[in-house]
């Protein structure tokens, strides 16, 4: 049963209207008053920033790759990652940005581990078992997300310092991933 | 500058302080760094946001011109995170406040603010008044946290005409970051019905994915002047917060790879 509520009818007609007269830059900032004087004026909102390297590939590039390759440049841009493959379940690295180490070992390595992780799934029970870390020096780290997109298996793999908290970007950058092969 | 996102509601006590203080201090894990602004006169923001050390001015001083921008922000234990409080208003400088909403100081500051962070997460006071219609002349974006109660739901439609009334005048490029079900009793029938409710019949993309838990983890971290998150037992409480965090974090860049291919969209939608 469902609730019966004008008022949350009326909030959903306000925002259909949103959605049809979509925001947009404002012409001209209001003029400092005399109270708000002491702050300067307001400051002035691009409306069109600077495009960063990702975005410009983005809107230049109509190749899945190259878009693939400018979300990962993001990540590790705004992550602090040395590097980060997409390779699929056979090891084969389907966008990479410049790693430590030669990005088609990271994706056969990914594959390697992706069996790794199938195997934990089934021989330990650990149900969704989808990420595994390996540190392989004293400071750095390989971090491995399994995902799936309809049935095709995806791997994520980054490298980065051992103290980073990865976990927030990765799922980010899965998510965009997703987005972005699908809508290809 | 920073993406400026004002937290607010027309009813009291549906857990915005709660809100920006936890989902600022999850954006500050991993998307830069935030700057939380308690602009509501309660000032419950500053005696739950684990800062290093009190400071007296606050957004109350900016924008009566007793104080600049880098002497009000007060940094806190967590590095991506810092705090502008409301300050230590005697009775006169309320009145003055409220003038400072229709003078344009308020969203000024709110602006000057972001200079150097890459989130704003601005805290209102309940209500749809001069305060909040100032913030939000100010702001990018505005997070609607509402209750699955029958009260809190009826105060929607009223939050969404200020909306559109500021996107009309001062800030067309106000927009809706989302609307938020938060304190949620998954045991009760009535705020299940009510929740199931409002994702029927809200449009696509206005109601986040992530719905805050009722949960008194929240009121022991009040009480102990933390984020959820650093509480040693919260893990589910802080959980949501993290994943509203990433929702938001996933759209605003959904809708810059959306914006490439379609200029003109509306930024969340």
């Amino acid at each position: 049963m469902s609730w019966d509520c004008s008022e949350l009818s009326e909030a959903a007609r306000l925002i259909g209207d949103l959605l049809s007269a979509p925001g947009r830059e404002p012409e001209a900032e209001p003029a400092a008053d005399p109270q708000g004087a002491h702050l300067g004026a307001a400051p002035t909102r691009q409306s069109h920033p600077l495009p960063s390297p990702e975005e410009e590939a983005l809107s230049v590039s109509p190749f899945r790759g190259d878009r693939l390759e400018a979300l990962l440049e993001g990540l590790c841009r705004r992550a602090g990652f040395m590097g980060a493959v997409v390779a699929d379940e056979s090891g084969l690295p389907l966008a990479a940005t410049e790693t430590p180490v030669d990005p088609n070992r990271v994706a056969a390595f990914s594959a390697v581990l992706g069996q790794a992780l199938d195997k934990a799934e089934s021989l330990l029970g650990g149900h969704l078992a989808d990420n595994v870390s390996v540190d392989f020096n004293y400071t750095d780290k390989l971090v491995l997300r399994h995902f799936t997109m309809d049935t095709t298996s995806l791997f994520l793999a980054v490298i980065c310092p051992q103290e980073v908290d990865e976990r927030g970007e990765i799922e980010l950058t899965m998510e965009q991933i997703a987005v972005l092969l699908s809508s290809a | 500058m920073g993406r400026v996102i004002t937290v607010a509601s027309a009813k009291g006590g549906v857990g915005k302080t709660t809100t920006v203080l936890n989902l600022g201090f999850e954006l500050g894990r991993f998307a830069g760094r935030v700057l939380l602004v308690d602009a509501d006169p309660q000032a419950g923001l500053a005696s739950a946001s684990n800062l290093r050390a009190t400071n007296p001015e606050g957004l109350l001083d900016l924008v009566l011109g007793r104080s600049d921008a880098e002497r009000v922000v007060t940094s806190t234990r967590d590095p991506g995170l810092s705090l502008v409080g409301f300050g230590a208003p005697e009775d006169a400088d309320l009145a003055a406040y409220d003038r400072c909403a229709t003078s344009g100081a308020i969203s000024s500051a709110l602006r000057e603010l972001a200079t150097g962070f890459d989130y704003v997460i601005a805290d209102a006071p309940a209500g749809v008044g001069s305060i909040t219609r100032a913030l939000l002349e100010g702001s990018d974006g505005l997070l609607i946290p509402v209750q699955a109660r029958s009260l809190a739901v009826k105060t929607l439609p009223g939050m969404l005409r200020l909306l559109r009334s500021v996107r009309a005048g001062k800030n067309p490029a106000l927009e809706l970051a989302g609307v938020v079900i938060t304190m949620l009793d998954y045991v009760s029938n009535a705020e299940y019905e009510i929740s199931r409710s409002i994702r029927d019949v809200l449009p696509e993309g206005a109601l986040l994915r992530t719905a805050i838990p009722r949960n008194e983890q929240f009121e022991r971290a009040s009480m102990e002047a933390l984020p959820v998150a650093l509480l040693s037992d919260a893990q589910r409480a802080s959980k949501a917060y993290l994943e509203l965090a990433m929702e938001l974090k996933s759209r605003e860049m959904s809708s810059q790879l959306a914006g490439k291919e379609g200029d003109g969209e509306l930024g969340l939608f």
